[in-house]
């Protein structure tokens, strides 16, 4: 009794009206955030509609006849991830546990798999990838990529290589009035942050505005509305910087903002510490140095044609030389480099380029690329079935005709 | 080698040229020009011969990042100024080669030809140009715009410059559509102003032994006695001169510098003609840049081998100069022809011009229209009597050949461009309608009831109306249907799978919903209905379409977002491109599940394949609206008010078809439950 009631539960999880409602759900979002793309940009609209659990939606339509104002509501929806969890459980369950193999339904089988490896492989790009860029010059080297949306706040002995960086995550201050880091290893002080603002500007207060964060230095954070393109929008916020001990120092408060070219020093105890509000920064394990970046343009106008890097990876044992070119990245130890774009944009046209590449550390890169087959294979034998069963038909239906 | 004893002049012509900048200010007022109106008599010119055409069509040349030849080019600047490729003038019908040669040899004469194409007259009248005699939409000569012709170009000018371009208005996007549109003929106006014009060869003695008492115009006779030129201008030359001569000779030289570097500023903005003589063995060289002839002069002063260049130069500047003289003529033009080509064959890039001259002469898809057209009245024709073997017959005829013409045509530009079938918005309608009809008639050979047949030249008319229509639109904005790629975009491999899978499934969603029609307005409008047999038949179509649509919809979105996962590092962006495909799988998906779970049944079958037919249309142009995101190449400007359009009447028919099945049910359950009641 009990297991032919987990199965009816099973059943019911696994059906195709649930299948059917989530990927009606999942119909609906997509197009509500590409509609909203257009306005907010793609990295909220993919926070909010895609990589979220729930949702408020909030519907305004101006019709020439229908002012906005009178057609507009909100509705609760559930988010992006939500649907995504949900089909893919009443995938495993209806599409594969469930499924009675025969041979009639064996190419749906194979299908399922495929869809079900890849939302797999989406689920662990979610969780476990981080992405950035590397900006390198002729001749240049470096061995980190820097994250094109994440912040992070970095406290650091200057003079001092060997001491490690403390990283706070920019993220953790989000929705909260004050963060307190207790003293770490190393460091004779605790940090206060406060007033974090997702996207400002320092600017010299002055008679026609007041700060809500306090001024000093004679400086204020402006707050400023977040832009549709994410990496345009500058964070900032006020730092408390209070001595363990007290005989060590005073305590001291700054204003760190992205958009700042020098950390903010301060010395405790004979020792001198910086800290810099900054973009997250992935270590590399080998380093890339820029031997050569080549553009070449269509003839006669000014649109690239392609533009390729040649470059040396050099590890502490080995080195070797790459290019990396539009189409063909180095993929090496679990990371990615693709070549993404070049700059300055309005460089002379002999004048030296840099390049600029993508990084990408994806543990599930090539799962796509196997589910795509897998549900080749399965929908090539589904439809080939269906269509020699139809064409049967017809040649039969045709000939009780003649 | 440069010689240091040429050096004065070379650089003052250099300085002069490098200083030239792009403006919006209208060329009219170039000296050249003016000589020419001031100068010209003659009202009307000879007729063009066809031998002429046949050698200038076939001139290559370098424009938009490729080589095409002359009568692309000529093509493009004629639809994309006068909106289509033929014009009337004193009852002779020009086509593009013969206006593109008026305009560049008789400019005097092609001004007042009525060939821009000004689709808002508001335009004008904000230029203060008198619009009360003529209608809304109208084309207009040169010399009737030549009076307002600053107030058109500051206006564009402070558009442009004042506000970002997706915040245009109409009125003023047609501003600055009207301000290229002049551009682009002022262009052609001023093509040969250089073969053109007489060069001060003869106002000193010095000079006149070098060029004679009557050198010809243009650059030719200047880089034929450039080595005498350069004896003379040496300065330890000028220095031996008595000083009265020598201020005479330096005046006469600065006059023939300003003269020059006027002329080639001119000659820069023309158009390349020449492929440079110099060739590399490199494998990863760059394509080698094209150069006009004010190149060729600089070159020839420096002392650059371009011995084959100037034998073209020399040939298409004799050309203009005898161009009241026709077999002259027509002798000059075949041999720039055979010059040019041989300097485009030094890098191998002649030789599929001959095939684009054929394939825009023999216009492809304006005769798979006519035949796609004739082919719908057969068939509708052939519906008044079905069992006519005739009508089918010729139907299917005539549908073959629409497709044979279309799919030729998509196959000759696969060929010229190297390229596979899909690159840009306007070859999707080409493939998509193939697509259509090609499955429709495979569907016709498969059920034979003429149902996907009349579909099949119904899809293919509108198919190849609208790429019609679409191809004015990438002439305004591209000037080519044949652009150059962006970089990303340059990989066969990918074109060819992801973009043709794609599109595939594009076109089964379209042909699904399609016939889903025939359905839904069948029943609305209660055609055969005791035939259960014709809308089985009508689902099991639809249905066997839709899989189709799926497996390529699927396969080609995963396919894309491998492609996106090699050239951007991530499989999956929610680009709206990219969100537009993953709708049609879903919507695909939704359809087979709600059917196989018996979540709709016929009719909700057929409704939904109505939506997902929007969802098509809205990811195949909708997205390109938005105007964000990756995938942003398409011009699709003016497609929101047809889109719309579309929305509203496959809504107002879904809408409809609901209300008929409500109404339809609720009949059948009252009378159901009367004869319950009577028993």
């Amino acid at each position: 009794m009990k297991s032919s009631s987990g199965l009816t539960i099973l059943k019911k999880i696994g059906s195709q009206k649930v299948a059917t409602v989530m990927m009606v759900l999942l119909l609906m979002l997509t197009y509500l955030g590409t509609l909203e793309q257009g306005e907010h940009g793609l990295y909220r609209v993919q926070q909010k509609y895609f990589e979220s659990w729930g949702l408020i939606h909030h519907f305004s339509a101006a019709w020439w006849f229908v002012p906005s104002e009178a057609f507009s509501f909100s509705i609760p929806l559930p988010g992006g991830m939500t649907c995504m969890i949900i089909f893919t459980i009443n995938l495993l369950v209806g599409g594969i546990l469930l499924l009675k193999l025969q041979k009639r339904n064996f190419g749906i089988f194979i299908i399922h798999v495929g869809i079900a490896l890849m939302m797999c492989a989406g689920l662990v790009k979610l969780k476990a990838s981080d992405e950035g860029y590397l900006q390198l010059w002729e001749s240049q080297e470096a061995s980190e990529y820097i994250s094109h949306h994440e912040w992070e706040v970095a406290v650091f002995e200057t003079g001092n290589d060997s001491v490690d960086e403390h990283l706070v995550l920019f993220d953790r201050m989000a929705g909260k009035s004050e963060l307190s880091i207790e003293p770490t290893t190393g460091l004779p002080f605790q940090l206060k942050f406060s007033g974090a603002l997702a996207n400002c500007r320092a600017l010299p207060v002055g008679p026609n505005w007041t700060a809500d964060s306090p001024a000093i230095d004679g400086w204020g954070l402006l707050e400023q509305q977040e832009r549709a393109e994410n990496e345009q929008n500058l964070p900032g916020l006020t730092i408390d910087m209070i001595p363990t001990d007290l005989a060590d120092g005073s305590r001291q408060q700054a204003l760190l903002w992205g958009g700042q070219n020098y950390p903010w020093t301060f010395t405790v105890a004979d020792k001198t510490f910086a800290v810099a509000l900054r973009k997250v920064r992935h270590s590399m394990p080998f380093s890339i140095r820029l031997d050569n970046f080549e553009k070449v343009d269509h003839p006669g106008i000014s649109m690239a044609k392609e533009y390729r890097s040649d470059v040396t990876q050099r590890t502490a044992a080995s080195q070797r030389k790459v290019r990396i070119e539009m189409n063909d990245p180095l993929r090496d130890q679990g990371l990615i480099l693709f070549q993404s774009s070049w700059g300055p944009s309005n460089a002379a046209p002999d004048a030296e380029l840099y390049s600029v590449f993508t990084v990408v550390r994806n543990p599930s890169d090539q799962w796509p690329l196997y589910s795509c087959i897998v549900i080749g294979i399965g929908m090539a034998i589904t439809f080939i079935q269906k269509f020699l069963a139809y064409s049967k038909k017809q040649a039969k239906q045709h000939k009780v005709i003649s | 080698m440069m010689t240091p004893r040429w050096l004065p002049l070379l650089l003052l012509l250099s300085c002069g040229v490098s200083a030239q900048t792009v403006t919006n200010q209208p060329l009219v007022e170039t000296p050249s020009l003016s000589q020419d109106a001031t100068e010209a008599t003659a009202a009307s010119r000879a007729p063009w011969s066809a031998s002429t055409l046949e050698a200038v069509q076939h001139w290559p040349l370098q424009h938009g990042g490729r080589v095409k030849p002359f009568d692309t080019y000529a093509g493009f600047i004629m639809l994309k100024v006068n909106g289509k490729r033929s014009l009337t003038v004193n009852q002779e019908k020009l086509g593009p080669v013969a206006w593109a040669l008026d305009c560049m040899l008789y400019p005097e004469i092609a001004r007042s030809y009525e060939c821009i194409r000004v689709t808002n007259s508001e335009v004008l009248t904000n230029a203060g140009i008198d619009v009360s005699q003529r209608k809304r939409s109208a084309r207009w000569s040169f010399d009737d715009l030549l009076p307002a012709l600053d107030q058109i170009f500051e206006t564009a000018g402070q558009i442009s410059e004042t506000k970002e371009a997706s915040s245009w208005s109409l009125i003023e996007r047609q501003t600055i559509q009207l301000a290229q549109n002049i551009r682009a003929l002022e262009e052609l106006f001023h093509a040969f102003d250089a073969a053109r014009w007489t060069f001060p060869l003869t106002s000193v003695p010095e000079l006149q032994a070098i060029y004679g008492t009557t050198p010809a115009t243009g650059f030719w006779p200047l880089i034929a006695g450039v080595t005498q030129l350069e004896a003379l201008a040496n300065t330890d030359a000028l220095l031996k001169l008595p000083e009265d001569r020598r201020t005479e000779v330096v005046n006469a030289l600065q006059d023939l510098r300003e003269q020059l570097v006027q002329q080639m500023q001119i000659a820069r903005q023309g158009v390349a003609w020449f492929a440079p003589e110099q060739t590399s063995s490199q494998e990863d060289s760059p394509p080698a840049v094209w150069v006009r002839s004010d190149v060729i002069l600089q070159n020839a002063l420096v002392g650059t081998p371009v011995t084959r260049q100037v034998e073209a130069l020399k040939h298409m500047e004799a050309m203009v100069a005898a161009r009241d003289d026709r077999p002259l003529l027509q002798q000059q033009a075949v041999l720039v022809q055979e010059k040019l080509a041989e300097l485009a064959d030094l890098h191998g890039q002649n030789g599929r011009g001959s095939l684009e001259v054929f394939f825009y002469r023999f216009d492809f898809f304006y005769r798979a229209l006519i035949c796609f057209i004739l082919a719908f009245i057969i068939a509708c024709l052939s519906w008044l009597k079905p069992q006519a073997i005739l009508p089918s017959r010729g139907t299917w005829l005539m549908c073959l050949l629409g497709l044979i013409l279309i799919t030729t045509g998509v196959t000759l530009r696969c060929i010229i461009q190297g390229r596979p079938p899909v690159t840009t918005l306007y070859e999707t309608i080409l493939f998509i309608t193939a697509c259509c009809v090609g499955t429709s008639l495979v569907i016709e050979a498969l059920d034979r009831r003429k149902i996907a047949l009349t579909m099949a030249t119904f899809l293919g008319s509108i198919g190849c109306f609208l790429s019609m229509k679409y191809e004015l639109k990438e002439a305004i904005s591209a000037g080519d249907t044949m652009p150059s790629l962006v970089a990303v975009l340059d990989t066969n491999f990918w074109l060819s799978t992801h973009v043709t899978s794609v599109t595939l499934g594009y076109s089964a969603g379209l042909l699904a919903a399609a016939i889903a029609h025939v359905w839904v307005i069948g029943k609305i409008l209660g055609l055969r209905k005791n035939d259960k047999d014709f809308y089985k038949s009508i689902t099991r179509m639809v249905y066997g379409t839709i899989c189709f649509g799926l497996f390529f919809s699927i396969v080609g979105t995963i396919l894309g977002g491998i492609w996106a996962n090699y050239s951007w590092g991530r499989f999956w962006g929610w680009d709206p491109k990219e969100n537009g495909a993953l709708m049609i799988c879903l919507a695909e998906l939704i359809i087979l599940h709600a059917r196989m779970s018996g979540l709709v049944r016929e009719r909700g079958f057929h409704l939904l394949v109505l939506v997902n037919g929007i969802i098509v249309a809205f990811s195949w142009w909708g997205v390109n609206l938005l105007n964000v995101g990756l995938h942003s190449y398409g011009f699709t400007d003016g497609i929101q008010k047809m889109l719309n359009w579309f929305y509203g009447v496959e809504g107002a028919l879904i809408a409809l078809c609901l209300l008929m099945g409500w109404i339809h049910s609720r009949t059948v359950s009252n009378s159901s439950g009367k004869t319950h009641r009577e028993k």
